[in-house]
């Protein structure tokens, strides 16, 4: 049950307000498409979107509708309505949220703005059990095809071999041979463009994580969050690279002027695990003792923390591969833990806060390793405590506020001794 | 004793077993699950030991797992944190699901020893190109098998491994055929703890006594109860306890599909002039456990189970936080009341806690049978 | 310099009163329906049973579920850090505390006085005291002898339900079968225990482990709160006041600081 208020988050950038028009419109597209007779596709898993934008495909991804859902406080209707189609409550919520979406009859007038039902599935196991089963329910609801791309683990850290490169490539080649077939043509030229577009906006996010390491913050995480969108979703596109580019300037003026979300920073602190997305100004909560969250690593997915000189537009499958396989959350956690470790350093962070999502069966397992890891290495401490980002129901404001609270209580007291 | 008390006992006491193994110098390496080749490890000289855990409450591991990570999981880091599993030589985990990577990662950070080895196995089932990536993964695994043996495998030695392990299958697919009596000769709790056994047992001992075994049973007198004949599935299950609770309340368990049981046995390794290419096709066209691909023919699969052994209706444990299996128990319950077969679907704890609760809802749906 | 502390929990209120680092008083209170008027009543018992005027305590800080309705004091400081420097008072030693309360539990790792590390657990009331007045109710035994009972039993009734409310309803139905007493209040006393030893796990407690709240002075708690964590644990002569205590003795750092 919520307990306590929730608030949309406070943003701080005027681009920021951009990619939110950009989010409605990209819906709208997707809606327009529908309106055309274009199959819809449905998309479950990190598969690399720059194979949809290539071929023009309109897609909806599961990752991102359940976020937008929740932010109207209805993720907890939708959960309610799969665990009626006899879903577990200990299935992720994101999942539940999708497929509550999915069984509704009419859809809700907040939904109807966002939805389009598939004709087509392309789903995947990376990152996660549950994207690797979950869209079977669709499938047999509205009766479409999928096409499932089977991504090997990383068990080899930064360096991929070949065989499982060629492996995945291959995948994302029938994938496409498979959307091909439903109308969505492959033209090298434009998988090829969509590599170097991809490649280009991965290079301006880690310009624009650059200045985010300025002192004070120029942005914090509710910024981050909705600027996340062309990272994760946009890769491949132009307008992604045009958002980035404004981001950047806007970033670089900030910074050029020191100006910072807060004047005074006493703690800057790391956010590992799904944000409350019914509840974004839980991120703005810190800031009145003086403590901005200035990293969530949510904004690292889909590529935002692998060396985009790898990605080759002349083999555009491999290097889609190689960015997917590397990915901070394609297990196994070496390359997740020594990211954290990483930015916990260049962003000078004094603290992480970590969250358990009961229901989800990738990140919160792997939080002791993170949590020691960060530890050791950067001497900084991570506190650990349940929160489910998407359904609300499971939300307790006081408990999760006395957690912050006293988190942020002694970090305080342990920079008064030095 | 008769053999299936030596076989239970070997599986609740296998310390004699193993310290005889080691006294010959050979080496003893853990696996989990069964998508790990057998075979290679015995090619090896080496015996592939399946881990198993045990019905108790989750202590230490709590501490490094969060509580809603799979129970199997955290009960298997608890002995391995009680220095259970240091006689192991390695392990081997394979990719199946997220608990089990977790496993891979918090084992080689925290426990260490043994050394903890993982095969990356596509989970596209029946797929040339997973076949081609998976001939190479399972190269690369037998060259690390070979150096933590000291031994080369070859060729013949890989072969004569399968041959040995199919002659194990086989033998179980033939006990199992003693089920389809109405009444079946064995019970539920009797079929899981003999293929506990025999996962365990090196196998030229096992066959040994599974042929006992079957001579034995042959002789039994049909046992004067009949009843609703019942398949049971879901998530893995090491301990007999859940299926016994099914026999009680006067279900007779006919069938299992379970990875503790017909997964492990039920196709046979094929021939082929290449063992380790015969290894690749076996595990890549093996499509039983919940966390591969495609569902279709794990389907198909569980209703050639239901038909072989005349089942009326299905038991699905699912283990809790057992994230495959939840998503597809609601799928298969009604592909399967379309074929007017009923299913009931439990989340059941490792541990075994609420075991009250969990007869009564069965003794229901028996009597609703 | 005398300084104030003030713990306002769901069910009790508690005030200490901190003279130069020494104990010179505490109190206790319910806390009914008003945090604000709880906190003056206990802070004015304390200060009459020191022998004191209302106005001789310099500086107070409040603590507990019901400190920001504290009118007494603006300032506040979390359970947590109130707990830990309460503990390090009393033992300097002091590794770890687990604080149970009647509707919380919190466990803490100290490093010399220092939060390194904490858990805490507010929203299923299965561990803690609200669970176990309950239990006393539907047993009808008095709450204060539950912890002296449950250690007479021989028999291993397990209560598997984690949750309170499947918990009862697990109770309910032993008592049905006539299963005595003793050994269902076992069964209950283990299960808060295992609770209690699932969340201390969490942060891995090195050196003394101190047992404080309302249900520290449960010793059938205490006694498998032992069991499972394998060591003895330390519970203080007054276990509820140490948060309050705790209060008092961050007052003191304040004024010191100014």
């Amino acid at each position: 049950m919520v307990t306590g208020a929730t608030a949309p988050g406070k943003k701080s950038l005027q681009t920021t307000l951009e990619i939110s028009r950009a989010v409605k419109a990209y819906y709208g597209g997707v809606q327009a498409a529908k309106q055309e007779g274009k199959p819809i596709v449905w998309s479950y898993g990190l598969i690399p979107r720059e194979i949809f934008h290539a071929v023009g495909a309109p897609v909806i991804y599961l990752e991102h509708l359940p976020l937008l859902i929740s932010t109207k406080q209805l993720s907890g209707h939708y959960c309610e309505i799969a665990e009626e189609e006899g879903f577990s409550r200990d299935v992720c919520a994101f999942h539940r949220c999708f497929i509550g979406c999915a069984a509704e009859e009419e859809k809700h007038p907040y939904l109807a703005k966002f939805w389009a039902p598939p004709d087509l599935i392309v789903a995947s196991n990376l990152p996660c059990m549950s994207e690797s089963k979950s869209f079977l329910y669709a499938a047999n609801h509205f009766n479409c095809p999928y096409f499932f791309i089977d991504a090997p683990i990383n068990i080899w850290g930064k360096e991929i071999p070949d065989y499982a490169v060629e492996y995945y490539a291959g995948q994302l080649g029938e994938a496409l041979d498979f959307l091909g077939g439903y109308g969505y043509r492959l033209d090298w030229a434009k998988l090829k463009e969509a590599v170097a577009l991809s490649r280009r906006l991965v290079y301006l996010w880690q310009e624009i994580d650059g200045y985010r390491k300025a002192i004070p913050a120029p942005m914090g995480v509710v910024d981050g969050l909705t600027c996340a969108f062309p990272l994760i979703q946009l890769p491949g596109t132009k307008f992604g690279v045009e958002l980035y580019e404004r981001l950047r300037d806007e970033i670089k003026e900030r910074v050029e002027n020191k100006i910072g979300v807060l004047e005074e920073e006493k703690l800057r602190l790391l956010w590992m695990g799904v944000p409350p997305f019914y509840n974004v100004g839980l991120l703005n909560y810190p800031e009145q003792y003086g403590a901005i969250v200035v990293k969530s690593f949510v904004e690292y997915l889909a590529g935002g923390a692998f060396d985009p000189a790898i990605m080759d537009p002349e083999k555009p499958l491999e290097s889609l591969a190689t960015k997917a396989l590397v990915d901070i959350v394609n297990p196994t956690y070496k390359n997740m833990i020594d990211f954290d470790v990483q930015i916990a350093k260049d962003f000078s962070i004094d603290g992480q806060i970590a969250l358990v999502k009961r229901s989800c069966g990738l990140i919160p397992a792997a939080l002791r390793l993170v949590k020691d890891a960060v530890y050791q290495e950067v001497g900084i401490p991570t506190t650990i405590f349940d929160l489910d980002g998407m359904d609300l129901r499971e939300y307790d404001d006081a408990a999760t506020k006395a957690n912050i609270d006293a988190f942020i209580e002694t970090l305080l007291a342990s920079k008064r001794r030095g | 004793m008769n053999t299936i008390d030596t076989m239970r006992d070997t599986l609740h006491n296998p310390e004699q077993l193993v310290a005889d193994w080691k006294a010959q110098g050979k080496k003893i390496v853990g696996y989990r699950c069964i998508y790990v080749p057998e075979e290679i490890i015995w090619a090896a000289g080496m015996w592939p030991y399946p881990i198993f855990g045990t019905p108790e409450a989750i202590t230490q591991a709590d501490s490094y797992f969060q509580p809603c990570t799979c129970e199997f999981i955290r009960n298997i880091f608890d002995h391995a944190l009680d220095g259970k599993f240091n006689f192991l030589d390695g392990l081997v985990l394979c990719n199946t699901c997220d608990a089990v990577r977790h496993l891979y990662d918090m084992w080689i950070t925290y426990i260490k020893v043994p050394d903890c080895h993982i095969i990356n196995n596509p989970q596209k089932m029946y797929d040339e190109s997973g076949y081609k990536y998976y001939c190479v993964e399972l190269k690369r695994f037998k060259s690390e098998m070979e150096n933590l043996s000291g031994n080369g495998i070859s060729d013949e030695s890989l072969q004569s491994a399968i041959n040995l392990h199919n002659q194990t299958r086989g033998l179980l697919k033939e006990l199992y055929s003693l089920r389809k009596k109405d009444p079946p000769l064995i019970s539920g709790g009797e079929a899981l703890d003999i293929v506990m056994a025999s996962m365990l047992m090196p196998k030229d001992k096992c066959n040994q006594q599974l042929q006992q075994l079957i001579a034995e049973v042959k002789t039994r007198e049909s046992p004067k109860t009949r009843g609703p004949r019942i398949l049971i599935t879901g998530s893995i299950i090491d301990d007999p306890t859940l299926i016994q609770l099914v026999e009680e309340v006067g279900g007779v368990v006919v069938a299992d599909d379970l990875c503790t049981t017909t997964k492990y046995f039920w196709q046979e390794v094929g021939q082929n002039k290449d063992p380790l290419d015969a290894l690749s096709r076996y595990n890549t066209e093996r499509c039983l456990c919940s966390c591969m691909h495609p569902p279709e023919r794990r389907f198909d699969y569980l209703w050639e189970l239901i038909e072989e052994f005349g089942a009326n209706g299905v038991i699905y444990f699912n283990l809790k936080y057992c994230h495959p299996f939840l998503y597809e128990a609601a799928l298969f319950r009604e592909k399967l009341a379309a074929k007017d077969i009923p299913t009931l679907i439990l989340e059941v704890d490792h541990s075994l806690s609420g075991l009250g609760q969990l007869r009564t809802r069965i003794q229901a749906f028996i009597e609703m049978l | 310099m005398i300084t104030g502390g003030i713990d306002v929990g769901s069910l009790t209120a508690k005030a200490v009163i901190l003279e130069n680092g020494k104990i010179l008083s505490s109190s206790l209170s319910l806390t009914g329906d008003s945090s604000n008027e709880a906190a003056i009543k206990v802070m004015e018992e304390a200060i009459k049973k020191a022998g004191l005027s209302s106005g001789s305590v310099q500086y107070i800080v409040s603590t507990g579920a019901g400190k920001k309705e504290v009118a007494l004091t603006s300032e506040q400081a979390t359970e947590v850090m109130c707990d830990a420097k309460g503990a390090q008072l009393l033992y300097p030693q002091v590794g770890g505390v687990i604080d149970i309360g009647a509707e919380s539990c919190r466990v803490i790792k100290c490093d010399q006085g220092n939060v390194v590390d904490f858990a805490m657990n507010d929203k299923c009331a299965a561990g803690t005291g609200i669970f176990l007045d309950a239990m006393a109710k539907a047993l009808e035994v008095k709450p204060e002898e539950m912890g002296e009972l449950s250690l007479k039993s021989t028999q291993n009734i397990n209560i598997t339900s984690m949750c309170a409310v499947f918990a009862e309803s697990e109770v309910v139905s032993l008592i049905h079968r006539k299963v005595d007493k003793v050994d269902i209040l076992k069964g209950i006393h283990k299960s808060i225990a295992t609770r209690v030893y699932g969340l201390a796990n969490r942060i891995r407690i090195e050196g003394d482990a101190v047992v404080i709240g309302g249900i520290a002075k449960n010793v059938g708690v205490i006694a498998f709160l032992e069991e499972m964590m394998k060591r003895k644990v330390v519970v203080p002569r007054d276990p509820q006041i140490v948060g309050a205590l705790g209060a008092a003795i961050i007052a003191r750092e304040r004024v010191m600081a100014k």
